[in-house]
C-alpha cells in the first residue's frame, strides 16, 4: 500500500514519543488515509483527566517550573504528563512537563505570570488505557477503523493495561511489520518503561511467527511456562504455531476455548492426552442453539473451569455454585460416569444456574434451561411382567422405574443405566435439534424422533440381549423375546419397522384395498414422556413414563370400526384429557374410560364384543402392533390369545 | 413494554425471519438499567452494568436509546442483538441481527441498523414481527427519530445523512451531506440528533457539529480539532477529538467525545458551556465511551462497551465549566 510521506510534529498525547521529532510518516496514518496529526496528537489530553497528582506551589516557583517542597517525585516520572494550573493568576493554563526531579517541574512555553506560592495544580499524565482508549476511538465498530477493531486488550496478571503502543508503531516509520502485519514494532518495549526495547538481543526480528525466543510475545514474557525471552524454559509447546493462534489478541491475548477447539489438534506429545478436540464444529451456528449465543466466548466457562487444565484435565462445575463436579481427561470418560447427569440437572431445574446474574439466561441468548429435573422425580418402581399372562407368569420380570435409569437410586433397582449425554449432545443440542444420535453424541440426531427412540428400544430376539449404544447399560434381566401367544415381538420393543405399524404412518390399513382407515405418523413421545411421568399432582409417576395428558387431535380414532371410518374429523375426543394409568398389583391398567388408548380410541367398545369384557387393551394389542397383529385382525397372527 | 424473548434469523433481506422463542415471559436478570440516582456533588454519575457477570447477555453495549415509556434500548454489535431494559428487568432480547450498529424507537417500532445486512429494518417488538426495511446502508451508524416519526440516518461509509418520513412508508424526504469539509459536507459522519426544528450532525472527520433546519438548508456548524499549541482551557472550549455522539438535552447540545472520554455541552448557538465526565480509571469514569443519550429526567447516558456498562451523566449539577 502507497502513502503520501509527510512530516509530523510529534506531541506528548500518546505519551510515546519525546517532543519536537520530525519524521516520516507511513500508511495506514496518514493524510491519504484521512489521518491528520491532530486526529492523534492533542496537546492537552482532556479538561476533565483525572488527577494523577495534586498539590500547591512552593517558593522558587516561576513561570517555567513549579516547586513544590511537599512532594519526593521519582525523577522524570512526569515526563510528558501535563500539569493543569487551577488557581492564582494562571487558573486554566496548562503545559506539558519536560522534565522533573524530586520537587520541582519544569516545562518549554513560560506561562503568562510566575506561579506565586499558593497557587494549585494538578498533573495528568496519560495511562496505558487511556492510550488503549484514544487508539480505539477509531479502532471500534462504529469507528472509522471498524475493520480493525475486534481487539481486546492486553491485561496481565494483576490487572495491568498495556498499550498498544508498546507493540505497535503506528506511524510506519521504522522497520516494522507494516500495515499488513498491523505495524508491530521491530524493537518491542516494556510495559513499564516508555521506549526501551524488550526485544532480546540477537532477535532475528520475526514479528509475530517466532522461532524460538525471538518473537513478539517472547519479546516480554519472562515468567511463562512456555517460551520465555530467553532460552530457558520449554520452548517445544506447539513450536509450529504462532502464540496468537491461541492466545488471541480479540480476547487480549488470553488462551480462549474457542482458540484452541476451532481444530482437532495433537502435536504427539501426549499433553493433553488424546490431543484436543475440535469441538467448535459441534456448535450448530445456524439455529438458535440452546448453549450458543452469537457470540460462543465465555460460554464455555458456564460449564467448564480451567483450574486442573494445564494438567491435563477437563471440569465441568456445578452451575449452581461453581464447583468441580466432575473431572475427565477424555470426553468419553462421561459415558462412564454414572452420576454425570447430576451436573445437567443442576442447570435444569427450578433455579437454572443459579450462580449466574441471568439464571435463566446462563449464555445469554435468551434460552432458558428447561426444568426437566422435577420430571425424574416420581417414585414409582414396580416388578414388570413382559408380554401376556394368559397362561400363568411366562414372561420376563424386570425392575421398572417410572422414568429413565438416569439416578443412582433407579439404576441400583433395574440394573439399567442411561444418562442426559446419551441422548443429548452438551454441545449440539439446540432447541430445534435437543437430540443426539445414541452411538456419536457429539453429533446432532438427524433421524426421526421414533428412530431415536428405536435406537435403543429396538429389542432383540432369543437370549440375546438387546444391543444398546455406547455408554448405555441395559436392564440386568435380559430382554427376551417370548414365543408364547404369538408374541414373537415383545411388548416393550419393536422389532419390525414400526412405520409399519398401526400407530405409523405407513400403517396398511391405510392402503388402498384395506380398511380405508386414515394413517398417522404418531410418535412415541405422544404418549411418552421421555423425561418420566412425574407432576406435581401425580408424584409416584407412570408406568412406562406414560404422560398424565394425552391430545389425541392429531391422531384420533374413534375405535367404531364396525361403523366403518369417515374420516376426520372423528366425533370423539381429540383435546387434550387427562390420563390415568395405574398399577393394580401385576396388571397396569392401560383401558377404561380414564386409560391411555380410550383417549383416541374412545368407542373401543363398539369395535369388537369381547372389549365389552376388558379394559387391559394391552392383553392383546402389543405395543406399536404390526398391522396384522390385532390391529384390524386377519394378518398372519391373527389368533387371539385367550 | 410487555417482556419479549425474540430470535431473528435474518436469511435474505425479503425473507427475515422471526422465531418466537419466549413471549411474556419476564427473565430473570441481573443488575440492569433503571433510573440513575445521583446527588448532587461528587460524584455526579451514576454506573450500571448490563447482565454483568458470566453467561450475560451482553457483551458490547454499543448504542443507545429509549423507548417512550422509559425503557432503555441498547444494541449490541458483537452479540448481534438488541436488548431492552425496563425497571431493572430486560424486556426485549432482538438476536440474529449482524452486526447492529444504531437504533431508534419511532412509535411502536424499533428501527434498527445492522452492518452486516447493510439496512435498516423496522420491527414491531410488541408483535416481535419484521415490519420493513427502510433502505440500504453501508454502515448505518446511527439513527435518531423526531418526535413527528421521521428518521434520520447516518450512513458513515457514504458520508450522508438520510431522512424518510414516517412510518409506515419512510419515504426518503432528505439526502444530507456528501464527502468533503464544506458547508453541509462530512467526512465520517457518526451521529446524529433531530428535534423539532433541527437536525445536528456529529461530523467526526472533520471535528466538527453541523446543524440543519428540518428542511435540510444547511445552518451552522460549530467545533474545531484541538489546536497543537493550545495552553489553556480556553483552548479547549469547542474542540473536539473524535466526536463520537450527540444528543439533544433540553436547551442544550451534547457531544460526546469519545478520545477525551468527556461530553461537551454547548448553547444552541454552539457556544461552549462546559464538560461532563471525564475518562481513566475511577469508577464513574468513561472509558470508551461510543454513544450518548439524554433521557426524560435530564440524565446524559454513555454506553462504555469495553467495561460492558453504562454512564448517566448529571447534566444539571455536573457541568465543570
Amino acid at each position: 500500500m502507497k502513502s503520501h510521506p509527510y512530516l509530523i510534529c510529534f506531541g506528548a498525547a500518546l505519551g510515546l514519543w519525546t517532543a519536537s521529532a520530525h519524521a516520516i510518516v507511513q500508511a495506514p496514518h496518514d493524510p491519504a488515509h484521512g489521518v491528520s496529526c491532530a486526529d492523534c496528537h492533542v496537546a492537552y489530553a482532556g479538561v476533565n483527566d483525572p488527577a494523577a497528582a495534586q498539590g500547591v506551589a512552593g517558593a522558587g516557583s516561576t513561570s517555567s517550573s513549579l516547586a513544590d517542597p511537599m512532594q519526593s517525585w521519582t525523577d522524570g516520572e512526569w515526563v510528558e504528563g501535563v500539569v493543569t494550573i487551577q488557581s492564582g493568576a494562571n487558573i486554566g493554563q496548562f503545559r506539558t512537563i519536560t522534565a522533573n526531579d524530586a520537587q520541582v517541574l519544569s516545562w518549554a512555553q513560560p506561562l503568562p505570570a510566575p506561579l506565586a506560592v499558593g497557587d494549585t495544580y494538578q498533573i495528568g499524565k496519560a495511562t496505558q488505557r487511556t492510550i488503549e482508549t484514544r487508539c480505539k476511538s477509531c479502532h471500534n465498530p462504529t469507528g472509522v477503523a471498524a475493520a480493525t477493531s475486534d481487539v481486546g486488550l492486553h491485561i496481565v496478571g494483576d490487572g495491568t493495561i498495556i498499550g498498544c503502543g508498546k507493540c505497535h508503531e503506528p506511524h510506519n516509520i521504522q522497520p516494522n511489520s507494516g500495515p499488513t502485519q498491523a505495524l508491530i514494532r521491530q524493537e518491542i518495549r516494556w510495559p513499564t518503561a516508555n521506549a526501551v526495547t524488550a526485544y532480546p538481543s540477537g532477535g532475528t526480528n520475526a514479528f509475530i511467527r517466532p522461532a524460538t525466543h525471538d518473537g513478539v510475545c517472547e519479546s516480554c514474557h519472562t515468567q511463562t511456562d512456555y517460551h520465555r525471552n530467553n532460552a530457558a524454559g520449554d520452548h517445544s509447546h506447539n513450536a509450529s504455531t504462532a502464540c496468537t493462534d491461541c492466545h488471541g489478541h480479540k480476547s487480549g491475548f488470553l488462551a480462549q476455548c474457542t482458540s484452541c477447539h476451532a481444530i482437532a489438534q495433537d502435536d504427539g506429545n501426549g499433553v493433553p492426552i488424546g490431543g484436543r478436540r475440535a469441538m467448535m464444529g459441534e456448535f450448530p451456528t445456524t439455529t438458535a442453539h440452546a448453549h450458543f449465543g452469537a457470540n460462543l466466548g465465555s460460554s464455555c466457562t458456564v460449564c467448564h473451569s480451567q483450574a486442573s487444565h494445564k494438567d491435563g484435565y477437563m471440569d465441568l462445575i456445578d452451575p449452581d455454585d461453581g464447583s468441580v463436579m466432575f473431572t475427565f481427561t477424555k470426553w468419553t470418560d462421561l459415558n462412564s460416569d454414572p452420576d454425570v447427569s447430576t451436573f445437567c440437572m443442576h442447570c435444569h431445574d427450578a433455579d437454572g444456574a443459579k450462580r449466574l446474574s441471568t439464571p435463566f439466561d446462563p449464555f445469554g441468548n435468551g434460552n432458558a434451561p428447561p426444568d426437566v429435573a422435577s420430571r425424574f422425580k416420581g417414585t414409582l418402581q414396580w416388578q414388570e411382567w413382559y408380554g401376556d399372562q394368559c397362561f400363568g407368569s411366562e414372561g420376563t420380570m424386570r425392575q421398572v422405574n417410572s422414568h429413565h435409569d438416569i439416578g443412582s437410586g433407579d439404576q441400583a433397582l433395574s440394573g439399567a443405566k442411561v444418562e442426559c449425554l446419551n441422548c443429548h449432545g452438551a454441545h449440539n443440542v439446540s432447541k430445534e435439534k435437543p437430540l443426539a444420535d445414541p452411538n456419536a453424541t457429539t453429533a446432532t440426531w438427524t433421524g426421526t424422533t421414533n428412530e431415536f427412540c428405536i435406537s435403543c428400544h429396538a429389542g432383540g430376539s432369543g437370549p440375546v440381549a438387546p444391543a444398546m449404544p455406547a455408554g448405555v447399560t441395559p436392564p440386568t434381566v435380559p430382554l427376551r423375546a417370548m414365543a408364547s401367544c404369538g408374541y414373537n415381538t415383545a411388548p416393550w420393543w419393536v422389532e419390525y419397522t414400526y412405520a409399519n405399524t398401526a400407530h405409523g404412518g405407513n400403517s396398511k390399513r391405510g392402503w388402498p384395498g384395506y380398511s380405508g382407515a386414515p394413517a398417522y405418523n404418531m410418535n412415541c413421545t405422544t404418549c411418552h414422556d421421555a423425561h418420566g411421568s412425574y407432576t406435581p399432582t401425580n408424584t409416584t409417576g407412570n408406568p412406562y413414563m406414560i404422560r398424565d395428558g394425552v391430545d389425541g387431535t392429531a391422531q384420533v380414532d374413534d375405535g367404531a370400526k364396525t361403523l366403518g371410518f369417515n374420516g376426520p374429523p372423528f366425533t370423539t375426543f381429540g383435546l387434550s384429557r387427562p390420563v390415568t394409568i395405574g398399577i393394580s398389583g401385576l396388571n397396569v391398567g392401560w383401558g377404561g374410560g380414564q386409560g391411555l388408548c380410550s383417549a383416541c380410541h374412545a368407542s373401543y367398545q363398539a369395535a369388537y364384543d369381547w372389549h365389552d369384557y376388558c379394559t387391559a387393551c394391552q392383553s392383546c394389542h402389543g405395543h406399536g402392533q404390526s398391522w396384522g397383529e390385532y390391529d384390524f385382525g386377519g394378518g398372519n397372527h391373527s389368533a387371539p390369545c385367550q | 413494554m410487555p417482556a419479549l424473548l425474540i430470535h431473528i434469523r435474518p436469511l435474505l433481506a425479503q425473507s427475515l425471519a422471526l422465531c418466537l422463542l419466549a413471549t411474556l415471559a419476564p427473565c430473570a436478570c441481573g443488575p440492569s438499567p433503571s433510573r440513575p440516582e445521583t446527588t448532587k456533588g461528587a460524584p455526579m454519575a451514576a454506573v450500571g452494568r448490563f447482565d454483568p457477570g458470566l453467561g450475560g447477555a451482553i457483551s458490547y453495549p454499543t448504542r443507545l436509546t429509549f423507548g417512550s415509556d422509559g425503557s432503555v434500548l441498547v444494541s449490541d454489535v458483537k452479540a448481534g442483538a438488541v436488548f431492552g431494559y425496563h425497571g431493572g428487568r430486560r424486556t426485549l432480547q432482538l438476536s440474529g441481527l449482524g452486526k447492529p450498529l444504531g437504533i431508534a424507537v419511532a412509535g411502536d417500532l424499533l428501527l434498527v441498523g445492522s452492518q452486516a445486512r447493510g439496512a435498516v429494518d423496522a420491527y414491531d417488538t410488541a408483535k416481535g414481527k419484521w415490519v420493513a426495511t427502510l433502505g440500504k446502508f453501508g454502515v448505518p451508524n446511527a439513527i435518531a427519530v423526531a418526535t413527528d416519526g421521521e428518521a434520520a440516518i447516518v450512513d458513515s461509509a457514504a458520508d450522508t445523512v438520510i431522512v424518510v418520513g414516517p412510518a409506515p412508508t419512510f419515504k426518503t424526504r432528505l439526502r444530507l451531506g456528501g464527502t468533503g469539509s464544506g458547508d453541509g459536507q462530512f467526512r465520517f459522519p457518526v451521529a446524529v440528533a433531530i428535534d423539532a426544528d433541527r437536525i445536528a450532525v456529529a461530523d467526526q472527520g472533520n471535528h466538527r457539529v453541523q446543524v440543519f433546519d428540518r428542511s435540510g438548508r444547511w445552518i451552522f456548524a460549530f467545533g474545531h480539532a484541538i489546536p497543537a499549541e493550545a495552553t489553556s482551557r480556553a483552548d479547549m472550549r469547542g474542540g473536539m477529538t473524535r466526536i463520537q455522539g450527540i444528543a439533544f438535552a433540553g436547551d442544550t447540545i451534547a457531544v460526546l467525545d469519545a478520545y477525551h472520554s468527556h461530553v461537551q455541552v454547548f448553547d444552541r448557538q454552539g457556544k461552549t458551556l462546559g464538560w461532563l465526565g471525564r475518562g481513566g480509571d475511577c469508577e464513574t469514569c468513561i472509558g470508551l465511551g461510543l454513544d450518548l443519550a439524554a433521557d426524560a429526567t435530564g440524565h446524559l447516558w454513555v454506553t462504555d462497551p469495553e467495561r460492558g456498562r453504562w454512564i448517566a451523566l448529571d447534566a444539571q449539577g455536573g457541568l465543570q465549566p
